[in-house]
């Protein structure tokens, strides 16, 4: 689940850089947005990658270790501080140096950026903690 | 905090994998307790202790600056 929709949100990301035409669905959509209500239409494709990118971060984020016991679940912990502070920093770098329409694209993708940052610093801690052990 | 649980093992003659199924954690977490890396939670002490039949302070030892 994880690959096809993290492929589809890199195409979206590198989309808005290199102005690449992504196939369209559009769908009659309401939601928050200009005068309140956003009545109009929804690229499914952008909407559903992005969905379906951030569900499969919250799934690899989440799931127990095989291994799962209370050294884990402080790794774990560790990990969610490293990664708050890691976040907070990388996007205060991106508010002070990110301008114009580059900063949109910045603020999508920092919406995974947090998740990113957690799943890697605590699968490397993992790892290293396994590779000590053996 | 010192621990003496590679001491106590080795009087036992048991494995750390065996010592880690018997309190229910991770062989690496005993690894990680051995080595001083990790300080296991007031529970997963009491059953270190248990384990080795000895009371919580021949097993585990406050350090000065803990």
């Amino acid at each position: 689940m994880f690959l096809p929709f993290a492929a589809l949100c890199l195409c979206l990301f590198l989309s808005s850089f290199f102005n690449l035409n992504l196939p369209e669905i559009k769908v009659p959509w309401i939601a928050v947005g200009d005068n309140i209500f956003y009545k109009g239409e929804a690229n499914l494709v952008s909407t559903l990658g992005m969905l379906g990118f951030l569900v499969s971060l919250c799934f690899i984020a989440l799931s127990r270790e095989k291994d799962e016991d209370e050294m884990t679940g402080q790794i774990r912990m560790q990990s969610f501080v490293w990664s708050w502070w890691v976040t907070a920093i990388i996007l205060a770098l991106g508010i002070l140096f990110i301008m114009g329409l580059d900063f949109l694209v910045f603020t999508c993708a920092a919406i995974f950026l947090y998740f990113l940052v957690y799943i890697m610093k605590f699968n490397l801690m993992m790892k290293a903690i396994r590779r000590e052990g053996k | 905090m010192k621990n003496t649980v590679k001491v106590e093992r080795a009087i036992k003659d048991i494995t750390q994998q065996e010592l880690a199924a018997a309190v229910g954690v991770s062989r690496q977490t005993i690894n990680s307790i051995e080595a001083g890396g990790y300080i296991p939670s007031g529970v997963l002490v009491l059953k270190i202790a248990r384990y080795f039949g000895k009371p919580v302070e021949s097993v585990f030892e406050l350090e000065k600056d803990d």
